[in-house]
Order: C-alpha cells, then sequence, then structure tokens
C-alpha cells in the first residue's frame, strides 16, 4: 500500500503544481487531485492509510509551495479524519451519496480555511471548483465501486 | 503498546522535521525539491499544452470537413504544422515583445525566469520561479512579462521565489491613469482586477492605459499594467473605481521577467 501510495504521488504532485495548478490559477479553482486521493483513501482504506496519504501529499504541497507552511497537512489530516469519522458513526459506507455528500464536506471545510489565509476566492470560481473536484469524485467512485467492485472484495457486499 | 510507542516516535520525527524545515539552512532542500517537481510538472505541463492544442485541430477538422471533404486529410496534417507553428510563433512573439520592453527601458535590468510551479487550489494566485537570491532576486521586485506587468517577487528563497500575481488580493499596486495621471491603487477582487480611490471628477475613457506608479517605491514608473474596461462604481460612492483589463493571459506564462535594478 505505501509504494502504491508513493507511486501515485510521484504522478499527482507535478500535476497538481503543473497544469491542474495552472488551470486553477487561471479559473479560480480547479480539481484538487490531492484532496480527492485522500477522501477516497479515507472511504475504501483505513484510517491509517488515509493519515499516511494525508501526511505524505501535505508535506509535498508545504515543501513545494511558500505562504503557511503545514495549512496543506492540517487540512488534509482534518478532512481524512472528518472523513474516518463520517464514515463510520453516521453513514452508510457503500453508499454514494453519503460519500459524495463527505467529499463536498471536506472541500467546503479546505475552503474555508484556506479562504481565511489568502482572500482570492471568487464565488463562480468556488462553485465551478466544487462542481469539478465532485464531478470527478463521483466518476472515481463509480469506477472503484462500479467497474473495480471495490467493495465487493473488500466489505463483502454490493451496492 | 508497542504500536503506540512506533506512532509517538513517528508524531516526534514528523514535528521535529516541521521545525527543522522552517530554518534558514533548510531552504536548499526545499529549493532543490521544487526544481525536482518542476521538471515533470514542465512535461505535464508541454503535454497539456500540446493537447489543447490538438483539441483546436480537430474542431478545426470538424469545420474544414463540412466545407470540402476531399481536402480532409491534407488541411489535417496542415493543420497540426500551423497549430506548432502558432505555438512557436507565439512564444516568439512574446519573447519579441520581452525584448522590444528591454530595448526601451534599457535602465532596466530584466532577468529572465522560468515558472515551474503553481499552488494547487489557485487560491493563492501565486507561482514558483526558477530564480532566487543567489540570482540577485529581492522582494517586493517587480515580474514583467511582454512588456506588462504581471506581479512582484514575494517570496525568495536561494534558488527559487514565490511571485503575487497581480489578482491577489492582498497585492495593491499604485497604478497611474496615463491619461489624466491620477494615481489609484490596484488589486484583484472578485470583480477582477479593480483600480481604486479615483476621485470623482477625473476624466476616464474606456481603453485609457494603466500604468505603474512610483509612489510608495514599490515599482518603476511607467510599466504598463492594462487598459480601462468600463466604470464600476455606483453613483453615491465617493471614489471612482475601475474594472482594467490585462492582455496578459496568466494560464500561458511560461516565462517571465523580473526587473532586478528598480
Amino acid at each position: 500500500m505505501i509504494i502504491a501510495q508513493v507511486v501515485i504521488l510521484l504522478i499527482a504532485v507535478p500535476l497538481s503544481v503543473g497544469p491542474f495548478g495552472r488551470l486553477a490559477l487561471s479559473h479560480g479553482g480547479g480539481v484538487d487531485l490531492l484532496l480527492i486521493a485522500a477522501w477516497l483513501f479515507a472511504w475504501f482504506f483505513d484510517r491509517e492509510a488515509a493519515l499516511r496519504w494525508a501526511v505524505m501529499a501535505g508535506l509535498a504541497i508545504d515543501l513545494l509551495n511558500f505562504g503557511y507552511f503545514g495549512l496543506s497537512t492540517f487540512i488534509l489530516i482534518t478532512g481524512v479524519l472528518m472523513t474516518d469519522y463520517l464514515r463510520k458513526r453516521f453513514l452508510e459506507g457503500s453508499s454514494i451519496i453519503q460519500a459524495i455528500t463527505t467529499l463536498f464536506l471536506f472541500l467546503i471545510m479546505s475552503y474555508a480555511i484556506r479562504g481565511l489565509f489568502f482572500h482570492n476566492y471568487s464565488w463562480s470560481g468556488l462553485g465551478a471548483s466544487i462542481f469539478a473536484n465532485l464531478l470527478v469524485g463521483f466518476l472515481l467512485y463509480y469506477l472503484l465501486v462500479f467497474r473495480f467492485r471495490l467493495f465487493l472484495r473488500w466489505q463483502g457486499r454490493r451496492i | 503498546m508497542r504500536r503506540r510507542q512506533t506512532r509517538t516516535v513517528l508524531i516526534a520525527v514528523l514535528v521535529f522535521f516541521l521545525i527543522f524545515i522552517q530554518l534558514p539552512f533548510a531552504r536548499p532542500f526545499r529549493d532543490g525539491l521544487r526544481r525536482f517537481v518542476g521538471v515533470p510538472s514542465k512535461a505535464w505541463l508541454a503535454f497539456d499544452n500540446r493537447l489543447r492544442l490538438a483539441g483546436s485541430v480537430l474542431f478545426t477538422i470538424n469545420d474544414l470537413a463540412k466545407e470540402n471533404s476531399n481536402l480532409q486529410q491534407q488541411q489535417t496534417s496542415l493543420q497540426a504544422q500551423i497549430a506548432q507553428l502558432q505555438a512557436v510563433k507565439g512564444e516568439n512573439e512574446q519573447l519579441r515583445k520581452d525584448l522590444n520592453f528591454s530595448q526601451a527601458n534599457r535602465q532596466f535590468t530584466l532577468l529572465p525566469a522560468e515558472v515551474i510551479g503553481f499552488s494547487p487550489t489557485g487560491l493563492q494566485q501565486s507561482f514558483t520561479i526558477n530564480r532566487g537570491s543567489r540570482d540577485g532576486l529581492k522582494e517586493n521586485q517587480a515580474v514583467v512579462s511582454s512588456g506588462f506587468l504581471v506581479g512582484k517577487v514575494k517570496n525568495v528563497s536561494t534558488a527559487t521565489a514565490e511571485v503575487w500575481l497581480l489578482t491577489n488580493r492582498d497585492l495593491l499596486t499604485p497604478v497611474t491613469l496615463a491619461g489624466s495621471q491620477v494615481v489609484g491603487i490596484l488589486h484583484g477582487s472578485i470583480r477582477g482586477l479593480v483600480l481604486e480611490n479615483i476621485p470623482l471628477d477625473t476624466k476616464v475613457t474606456p481603453g485609457e492605459l494603466t500604468v505603474t506608479s512610483a509612489l510608495e517605491g514599490l515599482y518603476p514608473a511607467g510599466i504598463a499594467v492594462g487598459t480601462v474596461e468600463e466604470i464600476i462604481s455606483a453613483k453615491e460612492e465617493i471614489f471612482l473605481t475601475l474594472r482594467i483589463s490585462s492582455p496578459i493571459s496568466l494560464s500561458s506564462l511560461t516565462t517571465v521577467f523580473v526587473i532586478t535594478n528598480q
């Protein structure tokens, strides 16, 4: 699992600070690959794997970017803990609606915290960004659950 | 018990690392990491550019097919060549503009820098360049592209630096209206680039050029910023607020110039 996460990180980080970052800069927001990956790890795997991802991905972005050091790591760790809590306590693990709702809350939390530090939000950009992230999250969830049957393998039940 | 101890050690190492990495002597490590990630990041950016060009070529092919299906194949290869040439031409034009700017402003020393990274969310409205204090960069130096102001150097490390863009809300830039010579404050906002604090009796015409002001000693005077698009302030306001448009497309910036002797 660690090796897989490192490989994903090596692909996702240059993409995030490259084309996706450029897109986000010009449109006031975009798809946050690292956040979506953190949500997927928290939803489909255990808390430990998700926290490991949050620390690795968060530190990578904090080291690469200037500004408030530790902010990305904090946001990802908080989001993972929130996702894990919601998945275990309130929600049904195999519900796509609840999974997407959790991603939505994760995104809102992320933008709210970042908005406090960087005052560059634009409502249209945020709306488009949240929609794009939810769409990508939905597609990945669909692929993992319906196509690759991850829930069938790991949780012993189907949607 | 043992697992708990391992976890405690890991957390302790993480905290130590977080503190260590903040210290000045850790800067080269972070610079190296930025440049290292900048290589695949630039490769992804180049791939992204090619995808966009290919997309534009495909749309063109679609139109051409309707007009003349016999020439479609020939058009395809020609369009692909044109797209490639346009990309080169665009780059050439930008470099030519930069050269013109450099020749017209010989008092400025321009240091070319490559854009090597962006923030993943776009909320920082900044990017990272591959130049740092060892190249003579200092905080608050102006950054230009094609002769237009793009932003300023905000944070400087040894081999990399962060550039805040004009669209950043926390970056306030004194700007002069070229016609009336009235100075206002430019910053990013939810409505785009806005110029505030312009006296009500100022005569403003859409299309009027705006240039940097030497007020506060932040920037050299006379660098083009953009043109007035429209007046957006309400009638009851005591100052005029103008929306400014810049011809520089942030999403296509690959090379910028830093004015190092302002």
